[in-house]
């Protein structure tokens, strides 16, 4: 046989097609034997992945929209990470310089009330009223009733 | 609709009742300029006249009252010169209490605005011969304590402070020497207002003796003058029993209040360091 009536001869192979439950059957039997998995369970497990993968997206989906969402909370969340601040914390912090300013402005005060040798005269121009206090109330309300 | 004007009322109610500016009883306004109302009638005059000097007696009540309550919450040995002074002082504040509480009694039974002002007068003299050369002392000693107590609140916040930056050094979130020179100006304030307390509270325990009192006027005047640079006299000042020379400016009055002024400027450098520690670590 020549190359060229081999060639004709293949050729004609080209028309031979299997039947289509050979072709069925054939494809089950090849996939089902590479786990050694029988065609029944290679078609649920097809289902299982398909459904798994489905949630696994899901999944994936909602972790992004969880960290969009958190998105400004990111700030705060550092703070998380951070060691406690028990001296620079803001809230404590700043709550202490207000009590302490403000008491330590009190007791200055009441020192600088002796101080204010001229007192009665300032007193006496009528000096605003958030700025008696204590003793200066008393000298003012004294003055008012005096002169009255 | 009148759950939201019943609201409204509460809040407006509240709000007059929390402001102790407003005044519930237009009568006995105690700052009101009773004597530049000329509409008033003299029954009327007399009505303010009076409410001002009953309020005027009972806020005096009250300052007696607070200063008598900080003397005795104070703890010293019973030995001890503090405890010494204290026992006089809260001698000396009842006597005020009496006066003031029965001075008050004879204002409310006043019946013509002549009388009041009388009385009102004879207060005020009072106060100015007795109460407030009696009471300077007093408040000094207070003072000389509650700095003690306020640098003693500052020195810890101090140490929370150095505490966090040492912190934030280690972990790299800051760079080291960052605040060393608030560090260093908070050290310095807090030891000079450490130092100022002890002077004052040296020269207002010791007063009797006049002679020691001078010395530790002297010493809190070098102190003073190598920050502030000032020229000092010398004038004869009047303390209790004993008359000791005083250096223009440097009493114990005005070492508290230098010693209470670097308190306060600790706390700015504090919340600077605050602020500044929150913007490096991208809080704000």
């Amino acid at each position: 046989m020549t190359q060229k009536e081999l060639i004709k001869q293949l050729n004609k192979f080209e028309m031979i097609e299997p039947n289509k439950e050979f072709a069925r059957v054939s494809r089950s039997v090849i996939l089902s034997s590479q786990s050694n998995i029988s065609v029944g369970e290679t078609v649920k497990q097809t289902i299982f992945s398909r459904g798994l993968s489905f949630a696994a997206s899901l999944a994936l989906t909602a972790v992004f929209v969880l960290l969009l969402t958190l998105g400004n909370a990111v700030g705060p969340l550092k703070t998380l990470f951070l060691p406690t601040l028990n001296g620079v914390g803001t809230e404590n912090l700043v709550s202490e310089a207000d009590v302490v300013t403000q008491d330590i402005d009190i007791r200055l005060d009441d020192i600088e009330y002796f101080e204010r040798t001229s007192r009665t005269v300032a007193l006496a121009d009528n000096a605003p009223e958030d700025l008696l206090n204590g003793e200066d109330e008393i000298d003012q309300l004294l003055n008012e009733v005096i002169e009255y | 609709m009148k759950k939201k004007a019943a609201i409204t009322i509460l809040i407006t109610l509240m709000g007059i009742i929390m402001n102790p500016h407003i005044s519930f009883a237009e009568e006995i306004d105690p700052l009101l300029a009773i004597n530049e109302d000329g509409s008033l009638t003299d029954a009327e005059k007399f009505e303010k006249a009076k409410a001002g000097l009953e309020m005027a007696l009972s806020l005096a009540l009250d300052k007696v009252a607070q200063l008598t309550t900080d003397l005795e919450t104070r703890q010293f040995d019973e030995a001890s010169r503090e405890a010494e002074m204290r026992g006089i002082f809260i001698q000396d504040l009842n006597t005020y209490r009496t006066y003031y509480s029965e001075t008050l009694t004879k204002a409310q039974i006043l019946e013509n605005l002549e009388a009041v002002q009388a009385l009102a007068q004879e207060v005020k003299n009072y106060r100015d011969a007795t109460y407030t050369p009696g009471i300077e002392g007093i408040v000094e000693f207070v003072s000389v304590f509650y700095t003690e107590e306020v640098l003693r609140t500052a020195r810890e916040r101090f140490e929370k402070v150095s505490a966090d930056i040492e912190k934030l050094e280690t972990l790299g979130l800051i760079e080291i020497g960052t605040f060393n020179e608030q560090a260093v100006a908070i050290e310095t304030l807090l030891k000079e207002a450490e130092d100022l307390r002890i002077q004052a509270s040296d020269i207002i325990l010791t007063v009797e003796d006049a002679a020691t009192s001078t010395d530790l006027v002297v010493e809190a005047v070098e102190t003073v003058t190598t920050t502030q640079a000032e020229v000092v006299e010398t004038p004869i000042v009047e303390t209790g029993t004993s008359t000791i020379l005083l250096p223009d400016e440097v009493t114990p009055r005005t070492l508290l209040q230098t010693s209470l002024g670097n308190v306060k400027g600790a706390y700015e450098i504090f919340l600077e360091i605050s602020t500044s520690v929150r913007e490096r670590l991208g809080l704000d």
